[in-house]
């Protein structure tokens, strides 16, 4: 008789615990791929790119749609969307942030990501970049070349760019929150923009977008990007095209581009005298001849050699041009500067750490560069 | 070689467990000062922790085969001993609602956001309840499994990581002041491992041949893989998020990922530490009863089970206001803990020379 | 509501422990053992209607923080 009763007992608890407070079916929630930030008559106004499940026919890729909602602060926009959309959104899976150069520019990105980084659905790994069109939902209305879902081809190529044309950087939430509370490296962010493809408007990466603290102050060309990257020792690939010729016989200089295979560079604290600090950055490239336009020349080891002599000048005057450009245009330490002596020569940081900010401007960088050329492909 | 008892082996194993549930507090003392170097006080600590254990060793050497309340029954006189296990049992309890209060936030937050704190606590006391009142070779072989998903967990989660370390992150070593990697070092020896004394009120029911060397062993272990994440976590996700972040190692293993398909790691983690909290919950509710048991001389220490879990449960929700209450008031506990765990079997270790050298002088 | 239908479920499966083991206890055994039992329920039931005890912690922190 008291088995009887506990077992029944047992049920009646089992049935009442089911639902689950937290069960949320898949129909029951509104994936979010990627959302873009805008701020409009003082009210951010988010725009979230959905994957679209009801009107994407069976068999066909995934379409989506983009889903409009305004708040005074981001979470209380994200919540507004539900008067919209029947499902509450699902954060788990986006991939990317668009923030509008004006946020950047005026509220800093701090005022931004606290939610982010907050909140347990969103994930660690979001890249947040900014747009260089007049919104950021420019960004998201236009189709991807190679998906469906814009935001997925943004991610995939400002991740993947590092290895292949090195012209940005890509920089996940939680390093950014890393950057921004530690203070001793400023913020860099890629940037995009829209260009014609084939009479379509498509995506593009820009270079990156320069910070100071949390505000944005300027950008970076593509080019310039580049050679920031070889300083900070965060490129693994790219193509390098120097104007010049290699024979002493041609008459005209060609264009000549070199492909990264690996590179690795080193900042080095050297000394500091009353006002100067001195800091040396020597940068090693290991590069392949990709394409020399002059078939009748064939090349042979000495000139392999002068065009590495050639090839390691004309990097180290880019890179001295990129230096100068982020410590006078800018004056805020990108390069991470004060970063590499905290870890190196802690006690120098002491010292100097008040002071960084007025010395910055008259850093003498001293740039040393060589190239490898290893090989040049299949011919000669 | 009582078939009852718990081998050796299955003790190490639960020393581990113990050592391993609040790994979940421990992003390692997370206000401080200390950010990169906190691996290094996390050494310090547990050298601290081996006169500790080695006095818990040479007490059990002693008096083979009973537990706590029976050596302080043995040692002091009848009213001492009773006060003294009545203190030990307030803090005991007081010590395991933390504990569960502990893993219910953690699972609170990280994964059941909509889900109030009651049933949570209420599911994980009930399985502890079950758990205890089963024989205790049930926990000996729930242990072994436990500690076997974990140790896979963990050699996964450390080698998905090591494409994304970032070895600069502990740069620059030591500079921090001796001081303060001393008080940081102080305050994790005194949350985890100085708990190991709540083992000992369990000490009856296991099987020891040379309890300072299992001892030894199950904090040695323990040491190096918790340092092993520690250092970790310092370099996957860097310093100023592992000091603002409470669940460091669930944010770590969010980052990891082995190409598109391995990915949401962080589950398995939680699950992890769901399991070693369980182990741990379990150990304090038979550490409980059998001193209540003792007090009340009741020969059975299962009797006494539900109402002490009851209990525990009881005051759970009670003692924070909200998670911040959590993290701050670790460092507090410290030094409030001190009495009871390190100074207590301080006194039983002094108390059991004296009383030998007593009977040898009578003896002549 | 649902708490208190899981705490009479909780009660009934306390009583039935009860009564299977208060024939093997002494009285003053069976006295403690309702008297654990009926407080952490009273507390249970304060914290579902929402009543706050302060309990150690609270008077630790304020002593600290003086």
């Amino acid at each position: 008789m008291r088995k009887k009763t506990l077992l029944i007992i047992t049920f009646i608890i089992c049935f009442l615990s089911t639902g689950c407070w937290n069960y949320i079916g898949l129909n029951e929630m509104t994936v979010v791929a990627g959302v873009a930030i805008d701020k409009v008559n003082n009210e951010y106004l988010l725009s979230y790119e959905i994957y679209d499940l009801q009107s994407t026919p069976q068999g066909y890729p995934i379409v989506s749609q983009i889903v409009q909602s305004k708040g005074k602060t981001i979470f209380d926009a994200v919540r507004n969307a539900k008067k919209r959309v029947s499902n509450k959104m699902y954060f788990s899976d986006a991939r990317i942030i668009i923030v509008s150069n004006q946020i950047a520019k005026e509220d800093g990105i701090n005022s931004i990501i606290n939610w982010f980084t907050r909140d347990p659905e969103v994930r660690e790994t979001l890249q947040i970049v900014i747009s260089k069109e007049n919104s950021a939902l420019e960004l998201l209305k236009v189709n991807g070349l190679t998906s469906t879902i814009v935001s997925n081809d943004i991610k995939t190529i400002v991740e993947k760019d590092e290895k292949v044309t090195s012209s940005t950087e890509a920089v996940p939430i939680y390093q950014i929150y890393n950057i921004l509370s530690n203070k001793n490296m400023s913020l860099t962010l890629p940037l995009i923009h829209l260009v014609k493809n084939n009479d379509q408007y498509v995506c593009e990466t820009n270079g990156i977008a320069v910070f100071k603290n949390d505000k944005l102050i300027g950008y970076l060309s593509s080019e310039e990007s580049k050679y920031y990257l070889l300083a900070k020792n965060k490129l693994k690939g790219g193509i390098i095209t120097i104007n010049t010729k290699i024979k002493t016989a041609d008459k005209n200089s060609f264009n000549i581009s070199l492909e990264i295979k690996s590179n690795s560079s080193k900042i080095k604290y050297v000394s500091f005298d009353q006002k100067n600090l001195k800091i040396k950055l020597i940068t090693n490239t290991e590069v392949t001849l990709g394409e020399y336009k002059d078939q009748n020349n064939k090349i042979n080891d000495k000139d392999l050699t002068k065009l590495e002599k050639e090839a390691s000048q004309y990097i180290k005057k880019q890179i001295e041009k990129v230096i100068k450009k982020i410590q006078y245009d800018f004056n805020t330490d990108i390069l991470g500067l004060k970063e590499v002596l905290y870890k190196n020569n802690p006690k120098q940081y002491k010292k100097l750490n008040n002071k960084f900010d007025k010395l910055y401007k008259n850093i003498d960088v001293e740039v040393d560069s060589k190239v490898e050329i290893f090989n040049t492909g299949f011919t000669r | 070689m009582n078939k009852q008892l718990l081998t050796e082996k299955q003790i190490i194993v639960l020393i581990i467990l113990f050592l391993f549930g609040s790994s979940v507090v421990i992003g390692i003392d997370i206000n401080s000062e200390i950010g990169q170097d906190a691996w290094i006080s996390l050494i310090l600590s547990f050298v601290f922790n081996i006169p500790l254990v080695l006095i818990f060793g040479y007490i059990i050497n002693k008096f083979p085969q009973k537990n706590i309340y029976q050596i302080i029954d043995i040692l002091f006189g009848k009213l001492t001993a009773k006060i003294l296990i009545s203190l030990f049992l307030i803090h005991i309890l007081y010590l395991g609602s933390i504990v569960l209060r502990n893993f219910s936030e953690y699972v609170e937050i990280t994964t059941l956001s909509e889900t109030p704190l009651l049933p949570i606590m209420m599911s994980l006391i009930l399985i502890s309840v079950y758990l205890s009142k089963s024989k205790i070779k049930t926990l000996g072989i729930f242990g072994n499994i436990v500690l076997a998903i974990l140790l896979v967990t963990i050699s996964i989660t450390l080698i998905l990581s090591f494409s994304i370390f970032k070895f600069d992150n502990i740069k620059p070593i030591l500079n921090h002041s001796i001081n303060s990697i001393f008080k940081s070092s102080f305050k994790v020896f005194m949350l985890p491992f100085s708990e190991l004394i709540v083992m000992l009120g369990i000490a009856d029911l296991f099987d020891f041949k040379n309890p300072s060397k299992t001892y030894l062993k199950g904090i040695i272990f323990t040491g190096i893989i918790l340092d092993l994440i520690l250092i970790r976590n310092i370099t996957v996700i860097g310093i100023p998020l592992l000091k603002d972040s409470f669940f460091a190692s669930y944010q770590a293993t969010r980052i990891l990922q082995l190409g598109e398909f391995l990915t949401r790691v962080e589950g398995l983690i939680t699950i992890n530490f769901v399991l070693a909290g369980i182990v741990k919950i379990t150990i304090f509710i038979i550490s409980l009863s059998k001193g209540v048991a003792y007090l009340t001389k009741n020969k059975d220490y299962t009797k006494t089970i539900f109402p002490v879990s009851l209990l525990m449960l009881g005051i759970c929700p009670f003692l924070f206001d909200n998670v911040v209450d959590l993290f701050d008031f670790a460092p507090i506990f410290g030094i409030y803990a001190i009495p009871i765990q390190v100074i207590l079997p301080i006194i039983i270790f002094l108390f059991c020379i004296l009383k030998k050298e007593k009977k040898l002088i009578y003896l002549d | 509501m649902l708490f208190l239908v899981v705490l009479v479920m909780f009660a009934l499966i306390i009583i039935f422990d009860y009564n299977k083991i208060k024939i093997k206890q002494s009285k003053k055994q069976n006295i403690i053992y309702i008297l654990l039992t009926l407080s952490s329920f009273l507390l249970l039931i304060s914290y579902v209607f929402n009543f706050k005890i302060p309990i150690i912690s609270h008077v630790l922190r304020k002593i600290i923080n003086k």
